[in-house]
Order: structure tokens, then C-alpha cells, then sequence
């Protein structure tokens, strides 16, 4: 009974299925009846991390579009540019004589995520394609659909991405986290460090109330006191905040511009991540350090020092009340001066940001979290005739067009600035700290201390947007909002985040195991729940320990245990 | 006493005005926003200063969308797509609303047809097996995905059926026992009894093709060839989802609310100047039937 | 009824040719379905399946019913279901009052043009999605907004309706409300229209004054097009607004604004859980089905005929 039933529905189902048998039944030697010479040719440009292939070769891949909006580049000499024939595909037309042929495109994201799902589930995936979570590269791995990497990375990656691998060290080498019985199965694409964040303040608001820049827990209250109360926008009227937040509190860190995490990280809290304690991982949320940091937002949401609505504000409603005037501190990343919280109080205010390294811990640097050293894999489909070629594009992202002054690189170099992701493939190796390393490039120029054509063309496009920004203030001038934001970003707050190391705390897990994925759901809402009514004081502090009681006998205590697992094995 | 009553009847006619114009002026405000949003400069938008009046007022938004080619083409497969779904939606609810609409008697097995399609209207098997199908059959990037998988709407065959219940039985006998075929008879007498609710589902299937942006992300892998609200919708994507650093740091600069509020209010219109002509039909609608039951 | 004692072959043959027609009338609707609905519903099974995609229907393991047990047994699945039954029944209800009464009240009014002009401006938020109307909404609603003002005259506290369970759920059914009112009575004022004007007329000579007519007339003859509406979107019972909801809660709400599809998404974020949505929907899909048969049932036994 239960056999016949099964293949019944088995008989049902191979009506999806017939496809995907098709699709995979012929692959051939694509060298079959060439000459030996052509051969040669083809071999030498399969084993040269820059060769040029002899005819064109054309690949399918899945394309990542941005929620740009097509008019990005409307009035560029760009404008008539496609996704199968812009800047960067002209680039590597000309390069290796290569053209993509997307299957797909869709925006970052989950769209994106969605159609390399659709593609794996009719058999049909593009010769090569960027997968982005490591859950989907497992799925790849297990169901043999996708190429063996091994001899490709180490016949042909570039010195300038196996350097960038090792820089984030053995332990946290992106390469291992491909490696499946010792088999390099993908290239993953680096995530830089995004350093820490920093408590972006209105220098002409402290400047305005003779406020020093603060640095302890103590000096963040004093100025978010200050603001509330002793009107510094001037106009009479008490409406001001003292500091928007995230209605998420915290997480992501630090991708989340205003979001709180340093106020818990200052007293030893590492919420949302897999910390290590005396040898064992556990999660940072439900450790007594955070009692501390709850018990403090909680006063100072009853003093309305912090956002009384953070809790239903959106991210545009945080901008606006920034843009307003309404509110003069938050704390951020080191890019966020190209939010437009910035860049319009900047133009209409004469607004004036500064970054700060606030609120300290106890041996007065910031204390950070470290982002994982992967963001996403590019894949090569089983079977296809030209692997070497995901590699040979890693190459050329990572190195060959940075250092590369050629006119075709001209190009790529100013669509850099306009439409950055429209690579078809956007997948650079660096190493975790470049973003430092190329402001320090810039920073040498600017010192006089190097010659401005020894920079990148990465690089040259920051030193360029700091010149212009430079001029337009010296002109008494508003700069534009991109060189405003570009120079803000690379060159100021980056010079602080030099100048100012913090402490990193590494994760000891990024992923997730089994029981999570079922399990996970409601220990996190349990999680935000408890946090937030916390903070506004509709539970009592006491209340933190019966949720990491429940949050470990619901299921918690079985995941720690398998992240122990995961990472002992 | 008379006099008393007319003044009760007034006020009552007062309170009703007021409460229609209330309910309809807080029907208008998003609109108005949205109309607002779209004629403020960005800074003022990114600032949440528009309310109901745009705030330094600019036609920009308007003029840059006049030359977003993507958002025209957008709009023209759209058009494609809503004129083609609307003949399928209707050849589907026609033939099958009539012969359900039978009695049991002159067609018994309405009733299983009947079952079949109200199940086809509540189950469904989930985006990848209907994904795998539509790709079987070789209509990814057509326009055929976007109207095929969803040419018969089940909610709107059974709001017919309920209809030509109703177109009294006495009509159709007379034309059969004259030796009329069932055909002729759908097409000389129900139909033209017709029209006004063959209006109202025209209305609902219009509304649907031009909405839906989700076959159009599913079903089409090149961007150029989203119909509009998939264009729009992408357009939109909320940015707390993106994780990627380097792409919030794009976004942050890139994120154009007035932009977005004109393409809005651009692809709102159509649906706008068709209602009023659809309304001319509205005299009644799948009603009759069941009124006159 | 006289047709049956005077049956002749001709008759019967006529009879088998109609139904043939009609046999032929429903195919091509019928193939459609097969294709797009019922064919793709096969992939169902992936409800009893760790469906990966990778591995596809035929290798991805059989758990059995373990995904309905993890659905069932998660910490709050009591509060979940509640929340969305609550919410989804409100919304029920009052999506089939409001519009009715707008209708009528509309009907009262005179002048054909401004009767269309307020019926095309109540139907337009239907056409904005709820990521565009979530902001308009929490402005609204915020501290600083319209409504706490107005509240303020009255010498109110404000109120954060959107992080506030006891209000959450109200504001909730009220937007949705709001939202779909104007789409909703498309159909009722064409109902309306087509009531037999000579019934008012006879009230009005018997004296029955406006109110009398509306409860004794108009009410009873919409009554069929409610019972039709109210029976269909019982199919939506367990739908409780995922746009609406996830773009206007937080965790402060949680408890009361947590419903089934924002709960299944969360899941899903960790790591794309088709089989546990899969399950989930073929859930929905029983319990609608069930419902919308049962009422159908009833409506028979009650009116003597049913609703399809």
C-alpha cells in the first residue's frame, strides 16, 4: 500500500522532472576537431590568469542588478549602456575576449537570491554565477552541481587574491569556508572589515553649546542632555532628540547605520553574536553583561534622552528627523556621512559631522565586533568547458583593472563613481583592511608624500572627489553631495578609524545549524520582545533572566550546542 | 409635526453628506501625498517635510521621468500584458461561468466542475513547481508567462456563475425549444443581459494585470523586460534588507523618494481614467442574479 | 417540470448534445487548470519533504508530518493563531459592513456626478501598496501626528497606537478597512442599483420613512451579494494582511500583531524553508476549503440554495 502510493506519486512527480534530465544529458569537448595549434592557443589562454582566448567566449551568468533605477546613468555618455554591454563588459570583452549572456538578472538581495533558487530548481544554472548566503553553496555542493575549483585557483589566481586571503589570517581564511573535503568548490568574494562603528555628532552643535567631544558613557549623556534641553538648533522650541535608534536596537554590526550596539559592547555586552567564554561559544543576548546596557537605555528612555518612537520609526522617518535639525546624534559606520541624513543637512544647515570614538569601554578604546570574511561565492556549473574563467574575471575585478591606466580602464574608472556594481560578475578579492589601506594611498598624496599616479584607479577617484571637495569649501562653496560624502567617509572618518584602533572581538560562529533553522524564529522574537520592553520600561530588568531561562530551555541550549559542535569539528 | 420631519430629514441628509465627504476626503490624502511627495524637491522629501502641499515645488521628478526609457517600456509591455489578460480572463470566464450556471438537472456534472474549480481557487502548489512548469514550457521571458498561468481567475468565473443564475430561465427555454444552440443562446441572450457585470470582472482582471508585479520578477530574468510594477516595485526594495556594505553605501546616496512617488502616480492614472469608463456599465452588476434568485 | 412526462428522443438527444456543449465549453478552462494549478500542485508533497532545492523532489528526505509538528509546536503557536484569527475575522466582518454602509449612505445622496466622483477617489488607496501607505500610516498614528492631536484636545495622553498591544490589532483591522473600503463596494453599489425602484415608491406611499425603507428594502436585497462576499473571503481566514502587518509592526507588538505569515517569513530567514511554507499554505488551503464548503452547505439549508 505504502509502496504503491510512493510510486505513484514518484510517477506524478517525474512530470516536473523532465527537464531537468534533458538539460543535463550532453556536454562536449568544445576542442573536438581543432588543429593542435588551436588547441595551443586555447590552452595557453586557460592557463595564463590574463589570457586572451583566441575566438570569443561567451558565458551565461546570473546578473545582480541595483534598486538604482535605470536613470543612473541618463545624461552620462553611458546612458545607452545594458547589462550585456557597459563599461565593464566592454572592459573584459577587451581583456580576455569574453562576453556575458545573463540568465537571469534580478536586484541584490532576495530577488536576486530567489532566482539562483529558480535556476537550481530546474536545472537550468548559468556557467557562472554568484550565490550569496553559504547555505545555498552547501545545497550546490551536496547535489553535485557545480565545478571543482581547485586546480583553477591554484593555477591561476593572482597574487593579489591569494595575499588578500591570507591577510584575514588562518583561522578566518575565506578559503576554508569553500573548502569541502579538501576541495576548493568556490571563490568567495571578501567581506572588508567594516571596522567599528562611531557616534556621529553636530560639531556645530557642541561647538554652539561649548560641548567637548565626548568619549565615556558619562560625556555621551551629558551632550545627549544638552541637546534636548538647551535648544542647539536655536529655535526656540523644545524639538529635539538626543539620539534616533534602530527599532532593532542592535545586530549586523556595524552594516546598521543607527543601530546601538558600541552602547552595549562599552560594558562588555556582544549581543546577536556567537562569543567565545572560557573555551565554549554562547550567545552574546543572553549574558549578564547586558543587563547593564538595558538598565541605562531604560533610564534614558524614561528622560527622553533617546527617541521616544524609535520603536515604530523606519529608517526614512530616522533620516528625517536628522534632516530636519531635529536630532544631531547617532551612531554609525565610517560611511555614513553618504546617508542622506548628511549630505542634506550639509547643504541647507551648514551642518557639520564629526565621528567620534564613543562610548568607550573600560580601558577607553571602542569596543567592535569583526564582520565574517565572506560575502557571497562565485560558482562555476558542473561540466562547463571554461572554469578558469570565473577566476580569470576574480582576477581582474580584484587586480588587473585597479592598477591598469589604459584607456579602456578609463572607463571603468568613471563608471566606478556612477554606477559601481554594473560588473557582471561583482566579485572583488581584498584584503580586510583595504578600505584603510587605500585611504591611506590617498592621505600620502595629499601630504605631498607620494605622487598622485602611483594610486589605484580606485584610489584616484577618492583622491579626485577629496580635491574637489577641498576646493569648493575654500571657495566658500558647497561642495557636491558625492564628493562631500566620498571625502567625509575616505578621508576624515577613515583617518579617525586609523588613528583610533578599537577592539575587535571576533564571532566564533557566523552560520547556522540545523535545530536553528526551525528553532531560531522564536528565540530571536523572544529576544527583541524582551529587549525592547526592557528598554521601554514595560518589563523590569528582572524580567531578563526568565528569558534566558525559557530562551535556553526552548531550545537554545540545544543550539549552543551545536555551534560548540560545528566549531570543535 | 410635517415641519419637524423635514428638518430631521435634513440634518439626516447633512450627517450623511458629512460622513461620505469625511470618509472619501481620508481616502484622498495618501493620494495627495503621494502627488505632494512627487513635485517636492528630494531634500525636502528626505527630510519628511511633505505633507499635503509640496514643499519647493519642482516638475524634475516629471521631466527625468520622460526620459526613463526603462519606465516606458515597462509601461508598454504592461499595456500588452492587460489587454491580452483581459481577453484570455474573459474567454475563460464566459465559457466556463455559463455551463456551471446550468441546473443540476439540465447539466449534472456541474456539480463535480463546480468542486474542481473552487479548489483550484484555494489550493495552490507554491512558486517553485508552478516555476518549473512555466519554464517546461518555455515561457520564461514571454509575455504568455504573465498571462497564462493565470488565465482562468477562479474568483471571478464563480461572481459570473452567480450571475447567469440569474438571467431568468425562461429566456433560454424559449431559444431552445426554437432549436437555438447552447452557443447561440450564451452569445444572443446572455451576453447582452450581460454587460454590466461582464463589466465589473473586466474591471478586476484590469486591475490585477496591472498590479501584480510578482509574475513579472518570477517569470522574466531580464530586467528590460519587467512589465511596470515589477519595475517599480524593485525600485522600492526596502533597504533595511540589504546587507551588503558596499551596497548600502551605494543606496544611501541613491535612494530618490520623489522619484519613486512620480512613477507611482504616472502608473496609477490608467487605472484612474478607466474606472469612470467602466463605471457607464455599473448599472447592475453580478447582482441581478442574485437579487432575483 | 412538464418536460420530463413529455421526454421524447428528440428531446434526449438535444439534451445529450447541450451537455456535450458544455462539456466542450468547460475543457479548455479545465486544461488551463490542469497545467497551472493542479499539475504544479504535485509539488505539494514537498510539505512532507526537507525540500532542498538542490536535491529536488525526488532526493530531498521524507520527514513525514514533521513540519506540520514544528508549525504546530513552536513556543507561541497558540498566540500566532489567535492573533491571525482575531485580526483576519475582524477584518472579515467589518470589510463586509463598512462598504455596505458606505454604499447606502452614498445612495441617499443626490447628483450623480459628485456619487461618482467620491466612488472613484474611495477606491484609489486599494492601488497603493502597503509600503507606500506604512509611512503615511505611522505618521498618522505617531505622537506628534494628526490623531494624537486630535486626541490631545480632549485632554488625552498620546498614545503609540503602533507599539501598544491594546491597540495594535484595532489599528490594524481599521486601516486594512480604510484601505479596501472604496474597492469593496464596487460591487455593493451596483447591487444597489438594481433594486426595483417601484418598491420605494409603494413604501413611500405607506408612509415607511427613509430609515424604514433602507431596513426593510435595500438591507434585504443586498443580503444575497453579502452572503456571497462574506462566504469567499471566508477562503482568506487564515490571511491575515503579511504586507500590512510586516510593514507596521515591531517586536513591542509582537504579542498581539505576530501572525501566521510574518512568523513563517521570520523562519525563513535563517535559511529558505520552502517545505515549512509549503505546509503552512497546504494547512490554509484545508481549513478555506472546508469553510467555504461547509458555508455553502449551510447557505443551502438555510435559503434553499447555495452560493456557487
Amino acid at each position: 500500500m505504502k509502496g504503491k502510493a510512493r510510486r505513484a506519486a514518484a510517477l506524478l512527480l517525474s512530470v516536473l522532472m523532465i527537464s531537468s534530465l534533458a538539460s543535463c544529458s550532453q556536454e562536449q569537448d568544445f576542442t573536438a576537431g581543432m588543429s593542435e595549434e588551436e588547441k595551443a592557443a586555447w590552452e595557453a589562454a586557460a592557463n595564463d590568469p590574463y589570457g586572451k582566448y583566441p575566438e570569443l567566449v561567451t558565458y551565461t551568468t546570473g546578473y545582480n542588478l541595483t534598486n538604482q533605477g535605470s536613470d543612473v546613468l541618463a545624461g552620462t555618455p553611458y546612458e545607452n549602456d545594458t547589462t550585456e554591454n557597459n563599461a565593464y563588459t566592454r572592459y573584459l570583452k577587451e581583456l580576455l575576449n569574453v562576453q556575458n549572456e545573463n540568465s537571469f538578472e534580478a536586484v541584490s538581495g532576495s530577488d536576486y537570491d530567489q532566482k539562483v533558487s529558480m535556476a537550481i530548481a530546474s536545472s537550468t544554472i548559468p556557467d557562472i554565477m554568484h550565490v550569496a548566503d553559504y547555505a545555498t553553496l552547501v545545497e550546490l555542493v551536496e547535489s553535485d552541481l557545480i565545478e571543482d575549483l581547485t586546480d583553477v585557483y591554484n593555477n591561476l589566481a593572482c597574487d593579489t587574491v591569494k595575499a588578500a586571503y591570507e591577510s584575514y589570517g588562518e583561522e578566518n581564511n575565506p578559503l576554508n569556508t569553500v573548502t569541502f573535503d579538501g576541495k576548493i568548490m568556490a571563490i568567495p568574494k571578501t567581506q572588508l572589515s567594516d571596522g567599528q562603528d562611531f557616534l556621529w555628532l553636530r560639531k556645530d552643535w557642541l561647538d554652539k553649546l561649548g560641548l567637548d567631544e565626548p568619549s565615556t558613557i558619562e560625556d555621551m549623556e551629558k551632550i545627549m542632555k544638552a541637546f534636548i534641553e538647551e535648544d542647539p538648533d536655536g529655535d526656540g522650541q523644545d524639538d529635539t532628540i538626543g539620539m534616533v535608534m534602530l527599532s532593532e536596537v542592535y545586530g549586523g554590526y556595524p552594516n546598521n547605520t543607527f543601530g546601538i550596539d558600541n552602547v552595549f559592547t562599552a560594558f562588555g555586552a556582544y549581543p546577536g553574536v556567537w562569543i567565545d567564554k572560557d573555551g565554549k561559544a554562547v550567545y552574546g543576548s543572553v549574558q549578564e553583561e547586558m543587563k547593564e546596557p538595558l538598565q541605562l537605555l531604560n533610564r534614558w528612555y524614561n528622560e527622553g534622552l533617546i527617541d521616544k518612537e524609535f520603536a515604530t520609526r523606519t529608517n526614512d522617518d530616522i533620516v528625517g528627523l536628522i534632516s530636519t535639525g531635529q536630532c544631531g546624534a547617532f551612531i554609525g559606520p565610517w560611511w555614513a556621512p553618504f546617508n542622506q541624513a548628511q549630505t542634506s543637512t550639509y547643504a541647507s544647515d551648514d551642518a557639520e559631522w564629526i565621528n567620534v570614538s564613543c562610548p568607550v569601554g573600560s580601558d577607553g578604546k571602542l569596543n567592535a565586533i569583526s564582520t565574517k570574511s565572506y560575502a557571497g561565492f562565485v560558482v562555476v556549473r558542473k561540466g562547463y568547458e571554461h572554469p578558469e574563467l570565473a577566476m580569470k574575471i576574480v582576477n581582474v575585478n580584484s587586480e588587473y583593472s585597479k592598477q591598469d591606466k589604459s584607456e579602456a580602464a578609463q572607463e571603468v574608472k568613471e563608471n566606478q563613481t556612477l554606477a559601481y556594481f554594473n560588473w557582471p560578475l561583482y566579485c572583488e578579492v581584498q584584503p580586510g583592511n583595504n578600505a584603510e589601506i587605500m585611504t591611506q594611498h590617498v592621505l600620502d598624496v595629499m601630504d605631498g608624500k607620494a605622487e598622485a599616479d602611483s594610486l589605484t584607479t580606485e584610489e584616484q577617484s577618492y583622491y579626485e572627489s577629496a580635491v574637489r571637495y577641498l576646493e569648493a569649501e575654500e571657495a566658500g562653496n558647497k561642495a557636491d553631495a558625492a564628493d562631500y560624502s566620498q571625502y567625509m567617509s575616505r578621508i576624515v572618518s577613515m583617518q579617525r578609524m586609523i588613528d583610533e584602533p578599537a577592539n575587535f572581538l571576533v564571532p566564533s560562529f557566523f552560520e547556522t545549524t540545523d535545530s536553528m533553522s526551525t528553532l531560531w524564529a522564536s528565540l530571536e522574537k523572544m529576544e527583541m520582545e524582551t529587549v525592547l520592553k526592557i528598554i521601554t520600561g514595560e518589563q523590569d530588568i528582572s524580567s531578563f533572566d526568565s528569558f534566558v531561562e525559557t530562551w535556553t530551555s526552548s531550545g537554545g541550549d540545544k543550539i549552543t550546542e551545536e555551534v560548540n559542535e560545528a566549531i570543535g569539528g | 409635526m410635517v415641519k419637524k420631519v423635514t428638518v430631521g430629514t435634513k440634518i439626516c441628509q447633512a450627517l450623511i453628506w458629512l460622513v461620505v465627504i469625511l470618509m472619501t476626503l481620508s481616502c484622498l490624502l495618501p493620494l495627495v501625498n503621494m502627488v505632494a511627495i512627487s513635485l517636492s524637491s528630494s531634500n525636502a522629501v528626505a527630510s519628511n517635510q511633505v505633507g499635503l502641499l509640496p514643499v519647493e515645488p519642482t516638475l524634475s521628478t516629471y521631466q527625468k521621468l520622460l526620459n526613463d526609457t526603462q519606465f516606458w517600456a515597462s509601461f508598454w509591455i504592461s499595456v500588452q500584458r492587460v489587454v491580452l489578460g483581459l481577453i484570455i480572463n474573459m474567454f475563460f470566464v464566459i465559457t466556463m461561468a455559463y455551463p456551471l450556471s446550468k441546473s443540476r438537472l439540465r447539466f449534472p456534472a456541474r456539480e463535480v466542475y463546480i468542486k474542481i474549480v473552487i479548489f483550484a481557487m484555494l489550493f495552490s502548489g507554491g512558486i517553485i513547481p508552478l516555476f518549473m512548469v512555466v519554464s517546461q514550457l518555455k515561457m520564461i521571458n514571454t509575455i504568455w508567462a504573465l498571462v497564462l498561468p493565470s488565465a482562468v481567475p477562479v474568483f471571478n468565473v464563480i461572481l459570473m456563475v452567480n450571475f447567469f443564475k440569474g438571467v431568468p430561465v425562461s429566456l433560454d427555454e424559449a431559444a431552445s425549444i426554437d432549436g437555438a444552440s447552447p452557443l447561440t443562446v450564451l452569445i444572443k441572450i446572455y451576453l447582452p443581459v450581460s454587460l454590466p457585470a461582464l463589466a465589473t470582472v473586466a474591471l478586476f482582471s484590469i486591475v490585477y494585470h496591472w498590479n501584480d508585479y510578482f509574475s513579472g520578477l518570477l517569470y522574466m530574468n531580464k530586467a528590460t523586460l519587467y512589465p511596470l510594477p515589477t519595475y517599480i516595485q524593485q525600485l522600492t526594495v526596502d533597504i533595511t534588507q540589504v546587507t551588503d556594505a558596499e551596497q548600502l553605501k551605494q543606496l544611501a546616496t541613491m535612494s530618490n523618494r520623489a522619484f519613486n512617488a512620480t512613477k507611482i502616480v504616472v502608473s496609477t492614472i490608467p487605472l484612474l481614467l478607466i474606472y469612470p469608463f467602466l463605471q457607464k456599465y455599473f448599472v447592475s452588476g453580478i447582482v441581478i442574479g442574485a437579487v432575483k434568485e | 417540470m412538464s418536460t420530463g412526462k413529455l421526454k421524447t428522443a428528440s428531446v434526449r438527444r438535444s439534451q445529450k448534445k447541450e451537455r456535450l456543449t458544455f462539456h466542450l465549453m468547460l475543457l479548455p478552462g479545465m486544461i488551463v487548470l490542469l497545467i497551472f494549478v493542479f499539475v504544479p500542485l504535485l509539488g505539494s508533497v514537498m510539505a512532507f519533504q526537507d525540500y532542498k532545492v538542490g536535491l529536488g523532489f525526488f532526493r530531498s528526505p521524507w520527514v513525514g508530518l514533521e513540519n506540520f509538528r514544528i508549525i504546530f509546536t513552536f513556543r507561541d503557536s497558540v498566540q500566532v493563531f489567535w492573533n491571525t484569527l482575531i485580526i483576519a475575522f475582524g477584518k472579515l466582518v467589518l470589510n463586509a459592513i463598512v462598504p455596505v454602509i458606505f454604499s447606502i449612505l452614498l445612495n441617499e445622496l443626490g447628483g450623480k456626478i459628485f456619487k461618482r466622483t467620491f466612488q472613484t477617489i474611495v477606491y484609489l488607496p486599494h492601488f497603493l501598496s502597503w509600503v507606500v501607505l506604512a509611512t503615511v500610516v505611522t505618521n498618522m498614528f505617531s505622537l506628534d501626528g494628526p490623531i494624537n492631536a486630535f486626541l490631545g484636545l480632549f485632554g488625552v495622553d498620546g498614545i503609540q497606537f503602533l507599539a501598544d498591544n491594546s491597540w495594535f490589532r484595532t489599528v490594524i483591522i481599521g486601516t486594512d478597512v480604510w484601505k479596501e473600503f472604496g474597492y469593496n463596494s464596487v460591487i455593493y453599489l451596483a447591487a444597489l442599483l438594481s433594486i426595483d425602484p417601484g418598491l420605494y415608491e409603494a413604501a413611500s406611499i405607506d408612509g415607511a420613512s427613509r430609515f424604514k425603507q433602507i431596513l426593510h428594502i435595500t438591507l434585504p436585497s443586498l443580503m444575497p451579494t453579502v452572503v456571497l462576499m462574506v462566504a469567499l473571503s471566508l477562503g482568506n481566514i487564515l490571511n491575515a494582511g503579511f504586507d500590512q502587518v510586516f510593514n507596521l509592526y515591531n517586536p513591542i507588538v509582537y504579542e498581539t500583531g505576530d501572525i501566521i505569515d510574518t512568523y513563517v517569513y521570520r523562519i525563513g530567514m535563517v535559511e529558505r524553508q520552502y517545505s515549512i511554507g509549503a505546509a503552512v499554505g497546504l494547512f490554509k488551503s484545508i481549513i478555506s476549503f472546508v469553510l467555504i464548503l461547509g458555508s455553502n452547505r449551510l447557505a443551502k439549508r438555510l435559503t434553499g440554495s447555495g452560493i456557487f
